[in-house]
């Protein structure tokens, strides 16, 4: 057995993609059109949301930005490389803890262990995490939710004094585990190429749990998916500012180095350290080149309580998320701020929401006031908690919300707790 | 025996004129042509030359170890009271700190700044007091704050200084004086732990990300490295603009001469004052102050505050109506009483304090994760100078949304937000040390709004029951809480979730800032969530239910009205 | 030269009182800080007067004891012992009028001063029954007034006409004595007055008094310093008996102990 890991152990750093594909040619093919290939979901939906119509490009086809930057839509490529697509299949380490892999088919097909590397058929979890980790479903499986960026919530303290060390280049909170994962289950164990289902797209809950409980109030939540009940809770980013600094200005992120970007916090730190001037560079993942300008970040705030529902495009009720609301700042080399704080494109707002299915699921479902009984405050920051834009689905109908609130309701439930 | 006839009032400036002759008076009431410069700064004021004139001459006579000899010649009782007011000696907060640290036995003590001046201190509340909270009193000193804008202290002119003393081109333009205080004065101190001032004014301290960025700088500053973003202010401040001193009276603020051990005792004013007046004729202050202030009319009937009886004389009732005079400008607002419908006088709300259901939202810090370097070095504020020891500050999270409600020390029901929250780590010589002292407190956070919580928004969620954020359900009179926040697992010494004031049964898992303040018992949580079934329907007050609430109970438990028909 | 220094010494005497008439005009007990202010920062030559009155008493003083030492070291006392008697009365009633001045001029040093004073009083057997006649409750300087300005010149000046025989103006003594009092006063200061403002951390009360505020710090009782302050008198007086070298040498190491304090 030593001898077969450590000969798979010799393999795997030779390895690369085209080596795999030589046995493995339908697999790879498969793999080519496959959304973790081409990225293109991630890419186009932030693509629409900055103001491109009829976005189609995935990471192979993704064009440079244009120098002469005018709106949002001409940066929204430059910050897909150098911000979102340093997840991409080859990309072999980005910098944080967590995140170092293999390139190509290794990237998911490949097991670390104290005796060395070798590749798998079972994919672990550890990999699917080092780039599921981040405001959306993945870590939230485990129970994570991301810290605020400052340093004053980087607590608690290790024994040597430290600041407590990261995971994925984030400090998380830790809430309720997703019911599947207490029991011991990985990612695969759900999402795989069984029964013949594209093992993304068309697993449901039902796949497994075939014989669902059977549950009073059947009729009336017939068209709501599983998640949407049975989460316990859901991400909430509101509004992201993001703001490409081309000028050499750091001392005002000093207690913001952690973007939920290693590479940035090495940066910075170095910068701020430095007493010689440190030229703003940020790597393209994409071609893996350093390019001139940093990118920066900063939430509004990020709740894991707040719950909006919305119905999907196949007219499921399901949990809404805000991915993300933009606001974009852009300054150049001569310090001119070309784009400053822009949230709307021709009157369009650079937001999205979309339906989810949170990965926290509990076996009891939440209680009916969870849903029935949302009601959101006006003015101030609350305003961010009404979604303006859903893509890939709709709001709640008029209907549908009067049905929340409807006496037939009121009824069923009044009774259930008498 | 007086040989000579008393003199009057140099009606000529001092010698000081000869050649400060330029400079300008301070206010109305004290201009310089009667008074000069010797009567409040002292010095030789019939000496000609700089060296003589100036000896002896005190700079800031309103600072409290010299008010007494300056202001107090004419005010003598203001500068008593102050000397022994809270805001001076901020016993509330160190005897809270030295309670909730388990160094006391009850938050009560008059132990202040100035008792620890002379102390050489080895409690560990009474290092972290020095080192943070003691910036703050109305006698620090000025000079010891780096950023000039946000300086505290000097005594009297903490507060009352509306425009520091400069020299313009050519004259001096002297500190000007005012009794109408600026509410940016209060925000000078009112602006952290549990940040009414700011709250007031509809800005909550945000999580420190300065977004959205403007002109490729932060935004929503508020001071250093601290940033707000908005949410909706107090009505009084939305729709009258008031300022913190039209309520707040002047024994309020200043002190009534008593020793208080805590902020409550030495309040004055209560929302009823105004929403309920009693009016009555107005005294020989009451026409002072009026005066003093001059935008507000005299009028004879005033309203009068129900604890100490010190009059509100902006808010006056003639023939016809009543009227709010704002202290800033005498913009006048009519005023109608609270009204009589049953959301004011129903019997099973009279234990709500007004704050409980028109408070919209209450800043809540969660966990304040005090970091100890026993060989770090930090400025006591107290002794004014660098010390051993050194104090840093985290926190987990915050939120603004449905704030938790518990017994107040009023024993009312009132919101109650972490404060504090403090999850030490105490870093010696070549070991580490932990300790928490979880606390809740309960304060009007002045974020009130006309329109009120809803009722499910206190009965059936959890957040405001005091449980924390998680899922509630009951199941056969049964509460059952499932909280999101696993405190083990995010490193906290404690297994309860570290928004949860209480558990489903009752039982509860933090501390409070006050000896008669809790958390909602086992009945209690009972009571409020059991009602939830009838409110489903029965949500608005408009509900003929609510009309005679006594009589419908009776009817329903008699059976003569049924439910669910 | 006895008899210049002697001469000499009225005529500082006379200045003094002439001085002190002006400035009496000026001064208002009932404010007396601020009239004293006033008298020298404002009233045309108030300062000038001011110090005329100052230097010529301080002279005065010492010329008085550059004439007993003059006197002490002839061989035998020329004048009747009711006459010596007043002399050292003289003496004595001088030195209270310059303690009486020193309080009047109302600041810090000269309150403290008359505290001390009070409590000295206070803690000394039978002088405590005298206490009334300095001490004024409602206006603090007002007997200290009256002593100085009127009673205590009017006794010493008795005593010195029983002293002196015939008290006459001679110009050419007037004028020395005028000369010295102004070369005095533009050299050296007039002490400056300590307001009642000011922060100081040590008050002294006049000159003479320093030896005794030192020994009261070092332990003395308070019966001891009216020993003290009692016993050159007393040596004095005795010595018109019988003018031996003993009481001489005690005197003398009398004022070598007290300078030592005093220093």
């Amino acid at each position: 057995m030593l001898r077969l890991i450590v000969i798979f152990f010799m393999l795997g750093l030779h390895l690369n993609a085209e080596d795999c594909v030589d046995c493995h040619k339908k697999e790879a093919q498969k793999c080519q059109s496959s959304n973790h290939y081409t990225l293109s979901n991630a890419i186009n939906i932030t693509r629409k949301a900055w103001g491109i119509k009829d976005s189609n490009v995935t990471l192979q086809t993704i064009p440079h930005s244009k120098i002469d930057v005018k709106k949002p839509s001409d940066l929204v490529d430059d910050f897909l490389r150098r911000k979102c697509l340093k997840c991409h299949l080859n990309v072999k380490n980005s910098g944080e803890r967590g995140m170092k892999r293999q390139r190509g088919c290794l990237a998911c097909h490949s097991k670390h262990s104290k005796k060395g590397r070798c590749q798998t058929k079972k994919i672990a979890m550890s990999k699917c995490l080092s780039c599921h980790n981040k405001e959306f479903v993945g870590t939230d499986y485990k129970g994570l939710f991301p810290k605020d960026y400052s340093h004053s919530f980087r607590t608690p303290l290790q024994k040597d004094g430290k600041y407590p060390s990261q995971r994925y280049g984030i400090d998380f909170h830790h809430l309720n585990q997703d019911i599947h994962y207490k029991l011991g289950m990985s990612c695969v164990d759900c999402h795989n190429n069984k029964n013949g289902k594209n093992w993304k797209k068309n697993i449901t809950c039902k796949d497994c749990h075939k014989e669902l409980s059977k549950s009073n109030h059947k009729e009336y939540h017939s068209n709501i998916s599983c998640s949407a009940c049975h989460s316990s809770w859901n991400m909430s980013s509101y509004e992201l500012s993001v703001f490409r600094d081309d000028t050499a200005d750091y001392a005002k992120w000093k207690d913001l180095t952690l973007q939920e970007d290693a590479y940035l916090n090495k940066f910075l730190k170095k910068a701020l350290k430095s007493k010689k001037k440190i030229k703003p560079v940020m790597p393209d993942w994409v071609d893996m080149k350093q390019k001139k300008g940093v990118w920066y970040s900063g939430w509004r705030y990020r709740r894991w309580e707040d719950m909006v529902l919305g119905v999907d495009m196949n007219g499921t009720i399901k949990i809404l998320r805000p991915i993300f609301q933009y606001r974009v700042s852009y300054r150049d080399a001569n310090g001119s701020m070309v784009l400053d704080d822009v949230s709307s494109v021709d009157g369009k707002p650079l937001e999205a929401w979309a339906p989810y299915s949170p990965h926290t699921i509990t076996k009891k479902a939440k209680s009916c006031e969870r849903c029935h009984n949302t009601e959101i405050k006006k003015g101030g920051v609350y305003s961010l908690k009404i979604p303006k834009v859903i893509y890939n689905g709709k709001a709640l109908s008029k209907t549908q919300t009067d049905r929340l609130k409807s006496y037939k309701y009121k009824k069923i439930r009044a009774k259930m707790l008498n | 025996m007086n040989l000579e006839k008393p003199i009057a009032k140099p009606s000529s400036p001092d010698q000081c004129m000869s050649c400060h002759s330029s400079t300008t008076n301070m206010d109305k009431s004290h201009p310089i042509e009667v008074f000069g410069c010797f009567k409040c700064h002292g010095g030789n004021r019939y000496a000609t030359n700089k060296k003589d004139a100036h000896r002896g001459v005190v700079l800031n006579p309103s600072r409290l170890e010299y008010a007494n000899r300056f202001c107090g010649e004419c005010h003598s009782d203001v500068v008593k009271r102050v000397s022994s007011s809270m805001m001076q000696s901020q016993n509330g907060i160190l005897n809270v700190l030295k309670f909730q640290w388990g160094e006391l036995s009850t938050p009560i003590g008059l132990e202040g700044v100035v008792e620890l001046k002379d102390k050489n201190s080895t409690s560990l509340a009474e290092s972290h007091f020095r080192k943070a909270c003691a910036s703050c009193h109305v006698n620090q000193h000025e000079d010891v704050f780096d950023d000039k804008k946000y300086a505290r202290g000097g005594g009297c002119v903490d507060c009352h200084r509306i425009e520091k003393g400069h020299q313009e081109k050519n004259h001096y333009v002297h500190s000007k004086l005012s009794s109408k205080i600026p509410s940016k004065n209060c925000l000078k101190c009112h602006n952290r732990s549990n940040r009414i001032g700011i709250s007031y004014f509809g800005k909550f301290e945000s999580e420190g990300y300065g977004t959205p960025y403007k002109h490729g700088e932060f935004s929503h500053k508020l001071d250093g490295s601290r940033f707000y973003y908005e949410l909706p202010a107090d009505i009084h401040h939305t729709k009258a603009g008031l300022d913190c001193i039209d309520c707040h009276t002047e024994k309020g603020v200043m002190g009534d001469g008593k020793k208080n051990h805590h902020m409550e005792d030495a309040e004055d004013i209560k929302c009823n004052d105004c929403h309920k007046p009693k009016f009555k004729k107005a005294d020989s202050l009451a026409v002072m102050l009026s005066d003093l202030n001059g935008n507000i009319p005299e009028t004879k009937s005033i309203a009068y505050t129900n604890k100490k009886n010190s009059p509100i004389y902006n808010l006056q009732k003639d023939k016809n109506s009543t009227k709010f005079y704002r202290k800033r400008d005498g913009k006048a607002f009519d005023m109608s009483n609270m009204s009589n419908k049953p959301y004011h006088t129903l019997d099973i709300h009279k234990r709500l304090d007004c704050t409980s259901c028109h408070s919209s939202w209450v800043p809540s810090c969660y966990g304040c994760h005090e970091v100890y370097f026993e060989n770090g070095k930090q400025f006591d504020w107290v002794k004014r100078e660098v010390t051993k020891g050194s104090w840093q500050e985290f926190r987990s999270f915050l939120r603004f949304e449905s704030p938790s409600l518990g017994v107040g020390y009023n024993k009312k029901i009132m919101p109650f937000a972490p404060g504090c929250q403090v999850i030490g780590t105490l870093f010696k010589d070549k070991k580490v040390e932990k300790f928490h002292a979880m606390a809740m407190a309960g304060w009007d956070p002045h974020t009130t709004q006309k329109e009120v919580r809803s009722c499910e928004d206190c009965h059936f969620n959890p957040a405001s029951l005091g449980l924390g954020r998680g899922n509630l359900d009951i199941k056969n009179n049964r509460i059952f809480f499932e909280p999101f926040y696993n405190s083990k697992k995010s490193g906290m010494p404690f297994s309860y979730p570290i928004d949860g004031f209480v558990s489903s049964d009752g039982k509860q898992f933090q501390t409070t800032s006050r000896k008669d303040a809790r958390s909602f018992n086992k009945k209690e949580l009972q009571k409020i969530v059991g009602a939830y079934k009838c409110i489903l329907c029965h949500d608005r007050y408009s509900d003929k239910i609510y009309k005679d609430f006594n009589k419908s109970k009776i009817l329903f438990n008699s059976g003569k009205t049924v439910c669910l028909d | 030269m006895s008899k210049y220094v002697a001469w000499v010494t009225q005529a500082l005497f006379i200045i003094s009182l002439l001085s002190g008439l002006i400035v009496v005009f000026v001064y208002y007990p009932s404010n007396a800080y601020d009239s004293v202010q006033k008298l020298s920062f404002i009233t045309p030559f108030g300062l000038f007067f001011r110090e005329l009155h100052y230097f010529s008493s301080e002279i005065f003083i010492f010329s008085i004891l550059v004439h007993i030492l003059i006197e002490l070291s002839k061989k035998e006392i020329k004048i009747n012992f009711k006459s010596w008697i007043y002399s050292i009365f003289a003496l004595l009633v001088a030195l209270v009028l310059m303690f009486t001045g020193f309080v009047l001029k109302a600041d810090q040093s000269a309150n403290a001063a008359a505290e001390v004073a009070f409590s000295l009083l206070k803690d000394t057997p039978f002088l405590d029954k005298f206490l009334p006649l300095v001490r004024d409750n409602f206006v603090f300087y007002w007997k200290f007034f009256v002593w100085h300005g009127l009673f205590l010149p009017l006794i010493i000046e008795y005593a010195i006409l029983k002293h002196v025989r015939k008290l006459s103006v001679n110009i050419s003594y007037f004028t020395i004595a005028l000369g010295v009092t102004l070369l005095v006063s533009l050299f050296l200061n007039l002490p400056r007055d300590i307001g009642l403002d000011e922060k100081v951390l040590h008050v002294k009360g006049p000159w003479f008094f320093w030896g005794a505020e030192n020994m009261l710090q070092a332990g003395l009782s308070v019966l001891g310093i009216n020993v003290v302050i009692i016993l050159p008198f007393l040596l004095l007086i005795g010595m018109y008996k019988s003018n031996t070298k003993l009481l001489k040498i005690l005197l003398l190491l009398w004022v070598i102990i007290y300078a030592y304090f005093s220093v």
